[in-house]
């Protein structure tokens, strides 16, 4: 295959973004894809793709009143994955010279060799067309070009802003560049350049009562995004004053929640997390096989259940999407160079699809992958993650206050806490940042100690009231573990608030048994 | 010498010398490393994926005054390395100051720990690691069960520097196995794992045998209420448990008053009793058990320290900084502790119950309160009954909230062994103990 300029023109054409020199057209790199797609056809490969893939992460990070960490990792270098006799082999080194191709593309043939007497069914691919394109995150500001000391700078006068506040002496804030540049070519002729950056932007305020010990947390709800950093000055990030500050206080010193059942109104801070967790992980087609028995778990979503289980109230409609515009799982193509889109796993409430890779699709009668492989980086081999997860807004629904003003009784959460979910995804429990109640239509004062804790699918089919459009938010996190060895996945989650009923809220210093 | 660690050191050496030159009169602390890991995936009593995988990694930092910037690279090739060093002394000409960076350090002494590295580990071949798989899964695989499981093997070299005569680092090996046993029906499910940094202690038939036993024991469920029991922890539990007391150890926060070991006024508990006398936390590089490199992330010696002794908390974690500040000596990052082996086995734990739950492992745990070290997790992969002091048959899963402090105040017996787990780093033993909150029935196998 030849790496021609002409392609890559032929893909900034097709994509329309002007800038998205990359380095295609750099003959070592040339040379280094054409070295590992020759050596796997000669050594016996029937299918084999090459990934150079280079990451970038810049953190600065401020402690109270100076920098605690100002630090720039890169990591660069070539993966080859092959094919043989129906088993899996996958090699890499960050050395990206034609020669290093060729040695890495040898153990990744001798591998898969050797796990040849492991293997009881050959992997089989579906169907993908070749394709040469290329894409980029749209954005105006690249954060890596925006001076250190001003991101410094900025992180310092916000904690100034938080620490200003009476009864907090601790604040923290940092924000996160992240850059992932990759050029895909496969034996069947595909060459995908993508280049994608993401922002993710923090700040904390910490209360403490030294004469009782007690002290209080409160972290901003603001998300990470696939974005640049025009996004950041327009998040509310660069104007958060002292109120987190006051949360803190008044968090410390509000009442203890009293324990029970009760109706929740979850803020789109803290539900996306709730989705990520009993609707993403479950719709991994991987997990619901047992690929992932020996560390993420299983799932309750088995293939069985397909079109049949009732996994949601019809309020519900969860869908998969790496096409939306800001979402961290967002790309034009997967990394075994399918193009990504958008489909239905919750369809009014029906469990009704999965996410799936290539390999995968053919397993439940598929014939088509939904394009959600991924690798984290040059050294890991790709495998089927988490797209972006999102619940449909009713668009006749209500916004957050209106919802607000529609409960007679509950407790409004929001933002994220502590979390956790059992290996199938039943048993949850969540916590937030702030707790209020709602009384007659309300809210009534802020409370802590909070948690609520809920099966998956009693969960799901208690949600009585789905949110409209107005508030609806793209939430996400940065870094979600799955596989062996664990790769970290970003991810995002669109949702408007919603109200669930039944939902068992817990004391966690104790009041009732937590 | 390896080629590796010769081209390592070369490498280490021109970043300091070059850093020298681009920033006068700047501090340089370099941390590098070479490395290679093999891994083979199984599940479904198959291979799913494996790997062979190279890793170069490089960290420069620069402390000009009190500004420090660091910024690390994959490339350990000339040009690569020069373009580090142009970046990280451009970056930290701009970064603010950072008024508590601590001076790099000098030539340090360490303690031998020749367990670090195992060259039969270093030597293993993708088909001795095929083997290894195999063993896993082949015990499931006989009495159609269905395994799944992980073998990974590292091997290398890392290197710690500084402008102020820093030469620290060695070759180092690790090994970790792990394999479930499920039931076909998937109403039973059993794990064992173990990472190690030798060969030799890694027996991957043994494991795979007594996943599939647990894996068929736990078949049969019956129904246990949530409530406060009598348990007993297997090591596994323990473990993953006691790294949220491990990791809340700082003295700084805790005389910052954030942390369970806070008291008013900017005390704290160091020198309180907070449990019975047979209960003892530390960190040893050079244990047996838990072997790890003799310096820390910035180069300080490890060495054995005690925070926990006979019950009382007798130190707190101490940075760098915080140690200079209030004239005191700083602790090592530490990877990995030790809790004190007791006496009797498992069996003997369990004879003491009668009537509790015995809990194989814990899944997705995390912190609720950091205040009271309080809790969340599940139980996995084997929850059985315990009355009259034997083990009468498995039950479902719970979800937990407790207290890790609390657990261990309410600790009446720690077994002797086994204490090995996942992580090569921790070793802890089986323990015992009282009113352990079940909050809530999982519905998962």
């Amino acid at each position: 295959m030849k790496l021609s300029r002409r392609a890559l023109l032929g893909g900034l054409a097709t994509a329309g973004f002007a800038d998205a020199k990359g380095l295609l057209v750099e003959a070592a790199l040339s040379d280094a894809v054409n070295a590992a797609l020759d050596a796997a056809k000669r050594g016996g490969a029937q299918y084999a793709d090459v990934r150079l893939h280079r990451r970038r992460s810049q953190d600065v990070a401020v402690r109270d009143d100076h920098v605690e960490r100002v630090s720039d990792v890169e990591s660069y270098g070539v993966g080859v994955r092959v094919l043989v006799d129906g088993v899996w082999g996958f090699a890499a080194s960050p050395i990206t010279t034609a020669a290093a191709s060729r040695d890495v593309t040898r153990r990744a043939l001798a591998l898969a060799r050797a796990n040849k007497e492991l293997s009881l069914e050959p992997v089989v691919l579906s169907p993908s067309p070749a394709r040469t394109d290329v894409w980029q995150t749209a954005l105006t500001k690249d954060p890596f070009r925006i001076p250190v000391e001003d991101k410094a700078e900025l992180l310092l006068e916000l904690c100034r802003r938080l620490r200003a506040v009476k009864g907090v002496p601790f604040a923290n804030a940092h924000v996160s560049s992240r850059l992932e540049w990759k050029l895909f070519a496969s034996s069947e002729g595909s060459l995908l350049e993508q280049r994608i950056v993401r922002m993710g932007p923090g700040a904390h305020a910490t209360a403490v009562d030294p004469a009782t010990g007690e002290f209080m947390s409160r972290a901003w709800e603001g998300q990470p995004r696939q974005a640049g950093w025009e996004w950041l000055e327009a998040s509310g990030f660069t104007a958060l004053d002292g109120r987190l500050a006051e949360d803190a206080v008044e968090k410390l010193r509000a009442p203890s929640v009293e324990p029970g059942r009760k109706t929740v109104v979850l803020a789109p801070t803290n539900l996306f997390l709730t989705i990520h967790e009993s609707v993403g992980h479950p719709t991994e087609l991987d997990r619901a096989l047992g690929h992932e028995a020996n560390f993420a778990g299983t799932s309750f979503a088995t293939p069985n259940h397909l079109g049949k289980l009732d996994y949601a109230s019809p309020a519900v409609t969860l869908f998969a999407d790496r096409t939306v515009p800001g979402g961290l799982a967002s790309c034009a193509y997967d990394d075994d160079g399918v193009p990504t889109g958008r489909w239905n796993l919750v369809e009014k409430g029906k469990f009704v699809g999965y996410q799936t890779t290539r390999e995968q699709a053919g397993w439940i009668g598929e014939g088509a992958s939904r394009g959600c492989s991924y690798a984290q980086d040059y050294a890991s081999v790709a495998f089927q993650r988490m797209p972006n997860v999102s619940l449909a807004p009713d668009e006749k629904g209500p916004s957050l206050a209106q919802l607000i003003a529609e409960t007679d009784d509950g407790l409004l959460i929001s933002g994220s806490g502590s979390w956790s979910i059992d290996h199938q995804r039943y048993n949850f429990q969540f916590s937030g940042q702030t707790f209020h109640a709602i009384k007659r239509g309300k809210l009534a004062g802020m409370v802590r100690d909070v948690a609520y804790q809920s099966n998956s699918l009693d969960f799901w089919r208690g949600c009585e009231r789905v949110g409209g459009p107005q508030d609806f938010a793209l939430c996400g996190v940065f870094d979600d573990g799955k596989g062996e060895p664990m790769q970290s996945n970003p991810v995002s989650h669109a949702c408007p608030p919603a109200r669930f009923k039944g939902v068992n809220v817990l004391n966690t210093r104790g009041k009732g048994r937590p | 010498m390896s080629a590796e660690a010769k081209r390592l050191d070369a490498a280490v050496q021109r970043v300091v010398e070059r850093s020298k030159r681009a920033v006068k009169g700047a501090q340089v602390f370099v941390r590098a490393g070479v490395s290679n890991e093999k891994n083979v995936r199984l599940a479904l009593n198959r291979v799913t994926t494996s790997g062979d995988v190279d890793r170069e990694t490089v960290s420069l930092t620069l402390l000009l005054g009190a500004r420090v910037a660091t910024a690390t690279s994959s490339a350990l090739d000339g040009a690569g390395l020069d373009e580090l060093v142009e970046r990280v002394a451009a970056l930290v000409k701009v970064a603010p100051e950072d008024p508590e960076a601590q001076p790099v350090l000098a030539s340090q002494r360490y303690l031998n720990v020749p367990g670090v590295f195992d060259p039969a580990v270093a030597g293993l071949s993708a088909g001795q690691l095929a083997a290894l798989a195999r063993a896993l899964v082949e015990p499931s695989r006989s009495q159609g069960l269905l395994a799944a499981g992980f073998v990974h093997v590292g091997s290398g070299v890392e290197r710690l520097a500084s402008s102020a005569g820093l030469w620290a680092g060695g070759p180092v090996t690790s090994l970790s196995v792990s394999v479930t046993a499920r039931t076909a029906d998937g109403q039973g499910s059993g794990r064992e794992a173990l990472g190690a940094r030798a060969l030799a202690k890694v027996d991957a038939a043994r494991l795979g045998k007594l996943a599939a036993q647990t894996a068929v024991a736990s078949a049969k469920r019956s129904a246990l209420a949530p409530g406060r029991y009598s348990v007993v922890l297997e090591a596994p539990a323990v473990q993953s448990l006691l790294g949220f007391f491990m990791g809340s150890l700082d003295e700084r926060e805790a005389e910052e008053g954030r942390s369970f070991f806070s008291l008013p006024n900017g005390q704290t508990k160091v020198g309180q009793r907070l449990f019975g006398e047979h209960v003892g936390l530390s960190v040893d590089p050079a244990s047996p058990w838990t072997p790890c490199t003799p310096w820390d992330l910035e180069g300080l010696p490890r060495a054995r320290v005690d925070f926990v002794k006979g019950g009382v908390l007798t130190q707190l974690a101490r940075s760098r900084f915080w140690a200079a500040k209030h004239r005191r000596a700083p602790t090592a990052q530490f990877d990995g502790f030790v809790l004190s082996p007791g006496r009797g086995t498992v069996e003997e734990l369990i004879a003491g119950v009668k009537r509790g739950v015995l809990i194989k492992r814990c899944w997705y745990t995390n912190f609720v309160d950091p205040k009271t070290l309080l809790v969340t997790g599940l139980t996995r992969d084997g929850t059985f009954v315990i009355e009259d002091g034997k083990v009468a048959g498995a039950v479902n899963a719970f979800r937990f909230n407790e207290s890790v402090a609390g657990l261990l105040e309410r600790c009446d017996a720690i077994a002797a062994g086994p204490g090995e787990g996942d992580d090569a780093s921790v070793y802890a033993p089986a323990l015992r103990t009282q009113e352990f909150n079940l909050a809530s029935v999982s519905d998962a196998v």
